[in-house]
């Protein structure tokens, strides 16, 4: 956004409706961006990963428990419904939102063989602790692809090895597919920013936005749309940052991201001591890492309870094995009073194409906004 | 004395509208012009309701010299399009005489609801049939139609019924479906014939609101106060005050710009990505909202239509000018700083898009549609046979640019001619590609968007915007574009000191498009008639 349509925005804003209600337009050192690609950082080497192969479904699990001629009798595509009767019960048949005991909603009452879990030594992810043991549970680090000692990522670890969370596998595609569906929007906004390659003091916000982002005839996310911040100030987070060389480093901050997918998942991404790396690219564009302790219980929730077991057997998990792989390898955020921790280390890479973060005639100040969580 | 003298004919131009020097001219030769759609459809909301359904399709207009409104005095009914017609007009008598809308808008209540009435399918039927035909039925059309809806209400044993046929009989007529401009003789000139108050009252009327007379101006008509000078300007001082106005300078703004080719506009989704119908859409309306507010809202100077950096924009246009817009849904006023490259009606996507190919720009048409459109001038059609290969190849790494491209082209002598006239004029857009959206480089290399129109030289599409503005030809066109709308017709070899009267008022008034509208409405030669004594009807037209 250059300063002249700064003013114009300005001026149109006055024209509009008189000057008590002129709106926060962008200014010329501030750069909005709306996020096309958001996905789990992930690592696409299967054999080092998983030597015992991949988890099996809740319905594989069951299947294998039972006597011969019985998991041949139910494998008939004849016996299908019976089967997945059987996969829901206790509890019937679950529709979206529906809340009835079964071994996704109520993980806990149910047992399951342990999950497979990655055993490679490399992951995608930053180094969230520093090596600091304060503030985590004991947990393994990972090498990242190109190099860096040190990567906290217990969330891979703990899911790398189910095929839906695989690299580039169901769960990314869900998450880009629900971007270009307007099921979620995210938007970055830097402020502040007075040299694009060096800068010591930005403000970066991250936001989620109730607004659908345009995508072409092809699906893709188009450029320069504006798109206003979420009404709840719950989804609008403001972190302090600088830039260095042309990237942007944000200080932890908590933050909460709304995400939806097709209707039955509706959840926020909430991730404790989250920071961000953008690398500003000269095409206008940006990508980078978004990183930090994603809350268990939410995790579980919006990513496991809510797609229910259909979910579990196509993306191939047993949700008591994931549930209880998450609080083994939870290493954020302990209770004060039980010592476990509560969240888990992850991190998302994104891309970004330039667009105008839009805030609303009525938005307190972005750091109040930011404050008020 | 000088001095009263000038004074007295300004009071009696503000006061009557009627300016003494207003030279005599030939006038011209009454009109058959088919309605529009936009003009059809607002009559029918006008008269009945916004809640009327008119459900069907129209027959195409025809661009003649440049405009539709012209072409409505050349086009006739297919059969086909006559089956519409009817098909439309039973559609909307049924919903007039519906249990919901009948007590409001009928009028009148039968003695028995299964039987005819005469008395007060008569009176429906003359109310109606007023403004429908734009002047009074005559004995025998109203007899006539009387009579088809009594027998239809004895047929079918329900008196709404019938006026359902009696409605539409009207509805389907040619007295409505064409304005048919009926004279009589000129008292104040024996020998010579002038409009009737009715069609007068018809021409102020599509003139200032594209549609059909109101009731109050055919009251106006029907005392014959439009044949008084005084009283004449303050019916056209009412409909300039509407706002409805807006309504006319939208539909003559359409036509003037060629805006009914956006029906037919497509781009290229590859290599515009951000450009859809919506946009398109959003384009049109973008143009035609400045232009209103410019030029009826805000009584601007024309003229400044070609530098004004307002205008008003949606989020789906935002994305294609790279600005922001707060508004979620819906329009909200955008100035463009005055650095930036876009100033005025030939930097809007509007005019960019639609003067550019599906896949790339087009100096050629924008050039052409900027002398044609906006400088009232004829740009020969291209001779048979032209090798367009190196304008069309826009990755010929010889000629990365228009501005390379179309000299090359320009060796063939037999386009340089008029290529010469209108591509120096075209290359000042080169910054807006095809889509109508900024663009710095052209395959890599800097576009230099200079050029000149008519020996004014300029550096880019705000120059050829100031370059416009100071045009007289710009001025000239727009007046005469107006009066061949409003009167649908070629402006008469008899009328050319008018013409200059009209322009010099123009330029009087400082350039406001209502008063050039006022003047037009209240010039005498907008009414008179030429050549013989004699009266035409639709009816007579048609045999």
């Amino acid at each position: 956004m250059t300063g002249k349509s700064v003013k114009s925005a300005l001026l149109a804003a006055l024209l509009a409706a008189g000057a008590s209600s002129a709106w926060a337009a962008e200014s010329s050192d501030t750069k909005g961006f709306v996020v096309t690609h958001f996905a789990f950082a992930s690592y696409d080497d299967e054999a080092a990963d998983c030597p015992d192969g991949l988890n099996l479904s809740a319905k594989d699990i069951y299947l294998q428990s039972l006597p011969a001629g019985e998991r041949d009798r139910l494998s008939k595509p004849e016996a299908q419904k019976e089967l997945w009767t059987l996969l829901y019960a206790p509890g019937g048949n679950l529709g979206p939102g529906k809340r009835t005991h079964n071994r996704c909603a109520d993980p806990a009452d149910f047992e399951s063989p342990p999950l497979r879990t990655v055993q490679g030594k490399i992951a995608d992810g930053m180094d969230l602790d520093g090596g600091d043991p304060a503030n985590t549970c004991a947990h393994q680090k990972f090498t990242s692809p190109d190099g860096k000692s040190g990567i906290d990522n217990q969330l891979w670890r703990a899911m790398g090895c189910i095929r839906g969370w695989r690299h580039g596998a169901d769960i990314e595609k869900y998450a880009q597919d629900n971007i270009k569906a307007g099921e979620y929007t995210i938007l970055l906004e830097i402020q502040g920013l007075k040299d694009p390659r060096n800068d010591a003091h930005v403000k970066v916000g991250i936001y989620s936005s109730t607004d659908q982002a345009s995508v072409d005839a092809q699906g893709n996310v188009l450029p320069d749309a504006s798109l206003q911040v979420h009404e709840d100030p719950k989804y609008r987070t403001v972190a302090d940052g600088k830039v260095v060389d042309g990237v942007v480093m944000t200080k932890p901050v908590d933050l909460r991201l709304k995400y939806r997918s097709a209707g039955y998942v509706d959840t926020d991404f909430y991730i404790r001591g989250a920071r961000l790396k953008l690398t500003l690219k000269p095409d206008g564009t940006a990508s980078g890492m978004l990183g930090g302790y994603y809350d268990v219980e939410t995790l579980y929730d919006g990513f496991i309870r809510q797609p229910q077991v259909v979910t579990s057997v196509l993306l191939g998990y047993s949700c008591p094995a994931v549930y209880a792989a998450l609080n083994q390898f939870a290493d954020g955020y302990p209770d004060s009073k039980t010592g476990k921790c509560t969240a888990i280390s992850t991190a998302f890479r994104l891309d970004a194409i330039p667009a105008f973060v839009i805030h609303p005639k009525d938005e307190k100040k972005m750091a109040e906004a930011g404050s008020a969580k | 004395m000088i001095r009263s003298a000038f004074l007295v004919a300004v009071a009696i131009l503000a006061l009557t509208g009627c300016d003494p020097k207003e030279p005599i001219s030939s006038g011209g030769p009454p009109e058959i012009r088919r309605l529009t759609e936009a003009q059809y459809r607002q009559t029918i909301a006008d008269i009945f309701g916004d809640d009327i359904t008119v459900a069907g399709r129209f027959e195409p207009d025809m661009r003649v010299s440049g405009l539709l409104a012209v072409g409505t005095g050349k086009v006739t009914v297919t059969p086909a399009g006559f089956e519409q017609y009817d098909s439309m007009a039973h559609g909307i008598a049924r919903q007039v005489v519906d249990e919901k809308h009948r007590d409001k808008l009928v009028g009148c209540k039968p003695v028995a609801p299964n039987a005819p009435d005469d008395a007060c399918a008569t009176a429906f039927l003359r109310r109606i049939g007023l403004r429908l035909f734009r002047r009074p039925l005559d004995n025998d059309e109203l007899k006539g139609d009387v009579e088809v809806a009594d027998a239809a209400a004895r047929t079918l044993g329900d008196f709404y019924a019938g006026l359902e046929y009696g409605l539409a009989g009207l509805l389907a007529a040619p007295e409505f479906l064409f304005r048919e401009e009926q004279t009589e003789p000129d008292p104040d000139h024996p020998g010579q014939q002038r409009l009737t108050a009715y069609s007068m009252a018809a021409r102020i009327s599509f003139l200032l609101w594209d549609m059909s007379p109101d009731a109050e101006l055919l009251a106006a008509a029907e005392r014959g106060d439009l044949h008084n000078p005084k009283l004449l300007a303050r019916q056209v001082d009412r409909l300039l005050a509407s706002p409805r106005l807006e309504q006319g300078a939208r539909a003559f703004f359409a036509d003037m710009l060629g805006f009914d080719a956006f029906d037919s506009l497509a781009k290229d989704s590859l290599i515009y990505p951000k450009f859809s119908l919506k946009v398109a859409n959003d384009a049109k309306e973008q143009t035609l909202r400045t232009l209103v507010d410019e030029l009826i809202v805000r009584k601007g100077d024309y003229r400044d239509i070609f530098t004004s950096r307002k205008t008003f924009l949606t989020r789906t246009l935002g994305m294609l000018y790279k600005v922001p817009v707060q508004t979620r849904s819906g329009w909200e006023p955008h100035v463009f700083d005055p650095g930036d490259e876009r100033a005025g009606l030939l930097s809007e996507i509007s005019f960019l898009a639609l003067h550019s190919h599906p896949g790339r720009s087009s100096a050629t048409l924008r050039g052409k549609a900027i002398r044609e459109l906006l400088l009232c001038e004829q740009v020969p059609m291209p001779p048979p046979n032209v090798n367009f290969a190196i304008v069309q190849d826009t990755n010929n790494p010889q000629f990365k640019t228009a501005r390379e491209r179309l000299t090359a082209h320009r060796t063939n002598p037999t386009c340089a001619g008029c290529h010469k006239m209108i591509d120096p004029i075209g290359l000042g857009l080169e910054n807006f590609d095809g889509a109508g959206q900024y663009r710095a480089t052209e395959n890599g290399v800097p576009i230099d968007a200079s050029g000149e129109i008519d020996g004014i030289a300029f550096k880019d599409a705000a120059g050829l915007g100031r370059a416009m503005h100071d045009d007289p030809a710009a001025v000239a066109c727009l007046v005469a574009d107006a009066y061949r709308y409003a009167t649908g017709r070629e402006i008469a070899s008899g009328e050319k000191d008018y013409m200059a009267w009209l322009r010099d008022g123009f330029a009087e008034d400082g350039y406001k498009f209502p008063k050039l509208l006022r003047r037009i409405a209240l010039s005498q030669d907008f009414y008179r008639i030429s050549g013989p004594a004699g009266s035409s009807t639709v009816r007579e037209a048609q045999r």
